[in-house]
């Protein structure tokens, strides 16, 4: 019962900032010049006509009126229409949203499934092998660009070895091994710099719980070395690491942009792109709310998951 | 902490600091090194940016090109060199403007705090709810390509990061013993802010805007890589990467160069603020 008092306090919160988010992308969008009418028109553009066209976009109106109409919509589920194509943007986004979570997901299991085992030999044995090549990939995973370490994964394994393609994909229900191969390169992109974040965090983390002396206890008890780590040490360590995953999942989305771009993947975020540089309004604020919810989204997993790791912040929450 | 001794020259101060940090040691002597190659760029580089050696282009690294050639025949490194300049650029702008402000408003929240903090940080959650990059790319795709608009783009992005460091370091100073003490004798709210928090707060923003200056760097070279920062002919990074790639097969220096160019830069920054940390903060060692 507490428990789901918790959650439904934590949905409630999510309104307002989803709101304000709201808010924020149309001004931001409104404030900047530039008129979309005017690169619809391109060359054609007269002074009648843009004011035709500003029209039937309903750009002539109050901003705020603008806004409560937009988001009437938005309510209703009409995410308005590409100014371009006269598509839907739901369906637009329905098309891609796809690529970009397969994209985010398989990423996200690779970094957890290298950085967190590898973090824990880390602390496990300081200065060992594993600590040291957590130090690396902690180190050089941040430093170097993800859409470099694309190009040069395409340039060896794609071009050169003929492993895997450089770019295009299959749809996964289509062909699920076609897909993988796909979205492998892609994923291990975006993984690297998520596994050096995560490889440190792991790392401290595990360290600070083995220095308790619940662990003394448990290893004078005479409790086997593995059940110590995996079952009493991990759990106590899984806040922070859950917590930086959470955190990181913006990164992700972040970083599947410019992924998205250098593998030719039609994302959401070479949707944006493309969407930013005709200034569609209807295709870019429909994608940036999109974006700031599957984030909002995800933070509000992660304050869930703590409630189940450690109930003591059950009660304090909300 | 014997290496902490006055250093008398120089040189015995470098070995003392290669000493208590390597990691500041090389961060510190990469950015050093970068930054006067940068700005003395002009006095020795052998070639113009954009200057074209029609009879050599694509050509693999030799003794007239020791980087090699791109498509037009232009000097890869004379070209790494001035790229350089751009990158440090919009680094330093940023973070110096996401810093002053972010600062600014983190201290005024921390030290006022109630209704005036929830007023200055509930924005900047708001703000921190979108991935960088799609914030950056939404403000230069609509305002323009240029290297001021990318300064402000980052910093708005850098703004809410700073204001949270700040933030929660003047939340730790304000009861402080000295700080209560200052009170008591009557100082005001700005001179408590200004001359007995705001330095005492200094040591996490600075290792905050270490890393953040390598981010920076990786935000202009995305963003140019995208077609939405620097614009062509312009050497930054990021456009070279993107340029090469049309040519990487016959070329492969032509992503190589700029790539691990990019990545040392960022390696110094992500060095020199690590190891800041953990001069500042041993216990935290690792984090």
């Amino acid at each position: 019962m507490r428990f789901l008092r918790y959650m439904g306090g934590r949905l409630l919160l999510l309104l307002p900032v989803l709101f304000g988010t709201s808010i924020l992308i149309f001004l931001l969008l409104r404030l900047i010049p530039g008129d979309p009418a005017a690169v619809i028109l391109g060359l054609r553009a007269t002074p009648e006509r843009l004011a035709i066209v500003r029209g039937e976009l309903g750009l002539d109106l109050p901003v705020h009126q603008q806004y409560s109409q937009w988001l009437g919509k938005v309510l209703a589920g009409d995410l308005g229409k590409d100014f371009r194509s006269n598509e839907a943007v739901s369906e637009l986004l329905r098309v891609r949203l796809p690529v970009t979570i397969e994209l985010t997901l398989l990423s996200l299991v690779m970094a957890i499934a290298v950085a967190v085992p590898l973090g824990i030999r880390a602390a496990i044995k300081p200065g060992g092998l594993a600590d040291r090549a957590a130090m690396l990939l902690g180190l050089f995973g941040i430093s170097i660009p993800d859409f470099w370490l694309g190009i040069m994964l395409i340039l060896v394994f794609s071009l050169g070895l003929r492993m895997f393609p450089s770019s295009g994909y299959a749809r996964l229900h289509e062909d699920i091994l076609i897909n993988l191969r796909s979205f492998f390169l892609p994923s291990l992109t975006l993984a690297v710099g998520l596994a050096a974040v995560l490889v440190r965090v792991t790392r401290s983390a595990v360290l600070e719980v083995l220095e308790r002396d619940f662990v003394k206890f448990l290893r004078a008890k005479g409790l086997r070395e593995r059940l110590v780590i995996y079952q009493h040490v991990l759990r106590n360590a899984s806040i922070p690491i859950v917590t930086i995953i959470g955190l990181q999942f913006g990164y992700l989305l972040g970083g599947a942009v410019i992924v998205e771009e250098v593998f030719s993947l039609p994302g959401v975020g070479r949707l944006i792109v493309s969407a930013t540089l005709e200034r569609n309004y209807p295709v870019v604020q429909a994608g940036m709310l999109v974006v700031a919810f599957m984030f909002i989204l995800v933070n509000l997993a992660t304050d869930l998951l703590y409630g189940l790791l450690n109930p003591k912040i059950r009660g304090a929450g909300a | 902490m014997r290496n902490m001794k006055t250093a008398p020259n120089p040189l015995a101060a470098t070995r003392a600091l290669y000493r208590s940090s390597r990691s500041v040691f090389f961060g510190g002597a990469i950015i050093l090194t970068l930054a006067i190659m940068t700005a003395t760029a002009p006095w020795y580089s052998p070639y113009a940016p954009d200057a074209m050696d029609f009879m050599a282009p694509l050509s693999g690294p030799s003794q007239a090109h020791f980087l090699g050639t791109d498509n037009f025949g232009r000097d890869m490194f004379t070209r790494v060199i001035y790229g350089y300049q751009i990158s440090l650029a919009v680094a330093l702008g940023s973070v110096g403007f996401g810093m002053v402000v972010g600062v600014s408003l983190g201290l005024l929240a921390g030290y006022f705090g109630g209704v005036l903090e929830n007023l200055l940080m509930r924005p900047m959650d708001v703000l921190m709810a979108f991935p960088a990059i799609v914030l950056v790319v939404a403000l230069t795709g609509f305002v323009g390509r240029d290297e001021s608009v990318m300064i402000m783009a980052v910093a708005v992005v850098y703004v809410p990061i700073f204001a949270r460091v700040m933030r929660g370091a003047t939340l730790e100073l304000v009861n402080e013993l000295f700080v209560e003490g200052a009170r008591a004798r009557g100082a005001s709210h700005l001179r408590l802010m200004l001359r007995h928090i705001l330095p005492n707060a200094i040591p996490p923003v600075l290792i905050q805007a270490s890393i953040l200056m390598g981010i920076a760097i990786l935000l202009e070279s995305a963003l140019s890589f995208i077609g939405l920062g620097t614009q062509p002919p312009d050497p930054s990074l990021g456009l070279m990467l993107s340029e090469g790639r049309s040519f990487m097969q016959q070329a492969p220096w032509m992503v190589l160069v700029p790539g691990l160019a990019i990545s040392l830069a960022v390696l110094g920054f992500n060095l020199l603020g690590n190891g800041l940390q953990e001069l500042l903060n041993p216990a935290g060692k690792g984090r």
